[in-house]
């Protein structure tokens, strides 16, 4: 799968200004209407644009898309806790059933680029980190 | 005495079929508390009749169906019953699992337990109403459907017997038969063969006999502060998505078993997933009886032919493993599968394999191709009715392999024989240690090993050593769900399992019994699984992996590789951590 689109979705954030002046726009949230499972995000469908400092690319799956009503987006912060802030702040249905504060409800987890499975509010992201939420139940 | 414990009837009925003889036989009260009831209760029986020594489709072998003390109580997810018997397809211990109305009409004719031996002259029904135990002929229900059996069973005895029944593919011996009731399906390992040898069609129950419980408002209230918990995140998945919603995660994460597991990842899986089915058709959920969770979910056909119950393994099994990318087909397949009787994952994993074997030339069936849905379900309609490649498909893929040789045995993808599930080995390392020690084979129902993959205290496509605690933790706590019996899908309610299921006991049997001792109780249940394994021929050599496993990484996914020797090193860990020798087997004292 490939992270998010390809197509550039702003001006590069200049390395020096990162964490002072924002300088370029990332599109952030896709309509939950309409949204199907097979479809990218799409540049026209974006609803909001926000300036960010520390743009991580974010996937959704099983509940935490469900009540997101999108399976990717993105979000900002420097460690998990801030883009799940984010998030909550952005979609109250995923706030309500998947995120309290800066950490997970019981029940879901957070992999790092499909390697790594983290829940500490404080773990570390670059902008090269794509974050998936997950159903911590893989019982089939 | 042994009726005076609560929860329970004292006794179990065992029928001989060749002698049309019956009788009650007493259980006593230490067997019931060391073995509960369930996959537990099961293997004591099994090893009771000396089933491990012969063959699973002779008449001497046994088979079982077990109630336990929780069923008919109104505890959420706890009418369950469990089928055990010796496998026709791994020659091992085979404890399936299956729900709703006939756990708790079975329990209710005064039995803890029905034990079948011996084979009726002619395909018949085996009734028993209470005590009463009968054969009835069953000939015009030869090669009907399980839903059609079901329904002419109930139209000739009334509709307030509930029943389990075998389809087509049980009559004929199927290795990998099912026996179903409403719809599930006691899956897993050929029970449906076992039946069918012994010439029953359909086993029918009624009964008037509730067991008391010792604290009978207290276990209301407890089971009311169940229920509502089981309303809440910790069963969210289920009852919203259901288990199918594991599909796009797995793909993600690479471990989504695709192409008879030459990949992880697999291109049509959004074509065939739960969120693209929601949008485009039409959805109906279902509950077991006696359950607050509803994880069923049901999708209709557009030929009109009804609606599928879909879960995980049926998809991953008949979709991405054998590159089915159309979801109609997937679906039919589904529908095919349950109304014949076979259990979807050794159906899709044989096939799946077949497939290989004919694109590499090892089969002339050029017809048989990833990817081609008609060839799907034309596997299906051969494997029931014998003809050509369907005679070898019936066998599953270990026996498949070893009569086309060409080492691929090396690619079949079972251990013991049993066809896996949908968890790719190689990306969750701690599940593949508990693969290969199940005791029925390649099992996500015996061990939840995954759970520990999925988490931070292991790297799945790393594990060491460590893991085999973790491994044995899940597998003890599916031990005791499955003697219990509660479902799986409620374990995330519980905050101390072990604890919670003592005070739910103590509330039915009034056993002043403890998290401790279950937890020995549960590590009891899986050394009598082992000790009927070894009476019935294991080696330490069966506890492994397909060669493919451990010496191939997942094309998409580089890292995620198992060696055989780092798997070694995993499955001593484990038989160290059971108190078990090195290579697995129990010590003196234990067998």
């Amino acid at each position: 799968m490939e992270p998010f689109p390809s197509r550039s979705l702003g001006t590069r954030v200049n390395e020096g200004q990162r964490g002072s002046v924002c300088t370029s726009l990332f599109v952030v949230e896709v309509q939950p209407a309409g949204y199907h499972p097979s479809q990218r995000c799409s540049f026209e469908s974006y609803s909001v644009m926000r300036c960010l400092l520390m743009p991580i690319s974010v996937e959704l799956f099983g509940i935490a898309r469900s009540r997101a009503g999108i399976g990717q987006t993105m979000a900002e912060g420097d460690c998990l806790g801030d883009v799940l802030v984010d998030l909550a702040s952005r979609f109250p249905g995923l706030a309500t059933a998947c995120v309290e504060g800066r950490k997970f409800r019981p029940g879901f987890t957070a992999n790092l680029n499909g390697r790594r499975f983290v829940t500490s509010p404080e773990t570390p992201l670059t902008d090269d980190d794509t974050v998936l939420i997950l159903s911590l139940d893989a019982g089939g | 005495m042994p009726h005076d414990v609560p929860g329970y009837h004292g006794g179990y009925l065992r029928v001989d079929l060749t002698t049309g003889s019956s009788e009650r036989v007493p259980l006593d009260e230490p067997t019931l508390r060391s073995h509960l009831g369930g996959s537990g209760l099961g293997v004591a029986l099994l090893l009771r009749e000396g089933t491990a020594t012969v063959e699973p489709l002779s008449p001497e072998a046994a088979l079982t169906f077990v109630f336990s003390p929780l069923v008919g109580s109104p505890l959420t997810t706890s009418a369950k019953f469990a089928v055990v018997s010796k496998s026709p397809l791994t020659n091992r211990i085979n404890d399936s699992l299956a729900s709703s109305g006939f756990a708790i009409s079975g329990k209710k004719t005064g039995f803890d337990a029905i034990v079948i031996v011996g084979r009726a002259a002619k395909l018949s029904i085996l009734v028993i109403d209470d005590d009463r135990v009968r054969l009835e002929p069953a000939a015009d229900l030869i090669g009907l459907s399980n839903r059609a059996t079901q329904a002419a069973v109930r139209e000739r005895l009334g509709a307030d017997f509930q029943c389990a029944t075998i389809g087509p593919a049980g009559e004929r011996l199927i290795r990998y038969a099912t026996i179903s009731h409403d719809g599930r399906h006691a899956g897993r390992g050929g029970s449906g063969a076992v039946l069918g040898s012994k010439n029953i069609k359909a086993i029918a129950v009624r009964g008037s006999k509730r067991s008391q419980w010792a604290e009978p408002e207290k276990l209301v209230a407890y089971a009311r502060q169940l229920s509502e918990k089981s309303f809440g995140p910790a069963t969210a998945k289920y009852r919203e998505l259901g288990t199918a919603s594991n599909l796009l995660t797995f793909n993600r994460l690479n471990v989504l078993p695709t192409r008879n597991f030459q990949q992880g990842s697999f291109a049509g899986a959004v074509a065939i997933s739960p969120e693209e089915l929601n949008v485009t058709r039409d959805r109906t959920r279902a509950s077991c009886a006696a359950c607050t969770i509803g994880c069923e979910h049901l999708y209709g056909l557009r030929n009109g032919q009804g609606n599928v119950r879909l879960e995980y393994e049926n998809l991953f099994a008949l979709g991405s493993l054998c590159g089915i990318d159309d979801p109609e087909i997937v679906l039919q397949a589904c529908q095919k599968c349950d109304e014949l009787g076979l259990d979807t994952i050794s159906a899709g994993g044989t096939i799946a394999f077949a497939m290989e074997c004919a694109e590499r030339g090892y089969l002339d069936e050029p017809w048989l191709r990833f990817g081609e849905g008609s060839a799907l379900l034309r596997a299906l309609d051969l494997i029931v009715s014998g003809e050509g490649l369907g005679s070898l498909l019936a066998q599953g893929s270990r026996r498949m392999a070893l009569e086309i040789g060409h080492d691929s045995i090396k690619f079949a993808p079972q251990v013991k024989g049993l066809e896996i599930p949908g968890y790719d080995p190689r990306g969750l390392q701690t599940m593949a240690l508990g693969f290969a020690v199940g005791s029925r084979g390649a099992d996500h129902n015996r061990s939840g090993a995954y759970e520990v993959d999925f988490s931070e205290a292991v790297d799945r496509r790393n594990v060491g050593p460590e893991a085999a605690v973790m491994a044995i933790e899940t597998e003890d706590k599916a031990a005791l769900m499955d003697s219990l019996i509660l479902c799986k899908f409620l374990r995330g309610v519980f905050t101390d399992f072990f604890a919670d299921s003592a005070e739910m006991l103590q509330l039915v049997t009034g056993w002043n019994v403890t998290a401790r001792e279950l937890r020995a109780t549960a590590q009891h249940i899986v050394m009598c699984k082992k000790r009927f394994n070894i009476l019935a021929g294991w080696t330490p050599a069966e506890d492994t992996l397909p060669e493919r496993m451990l010496t191939q990484a997942l094309p998409d996914d580089a890292r995620a590789s198992l060696s055989s020797k780092r798997l070694s090193a995993l499955v001593k860990a484990y038989n160290i951590a059971r108190g078990w020798t090195e290579e697995g087997w129990l010590k003196e004292e234990e067998r």
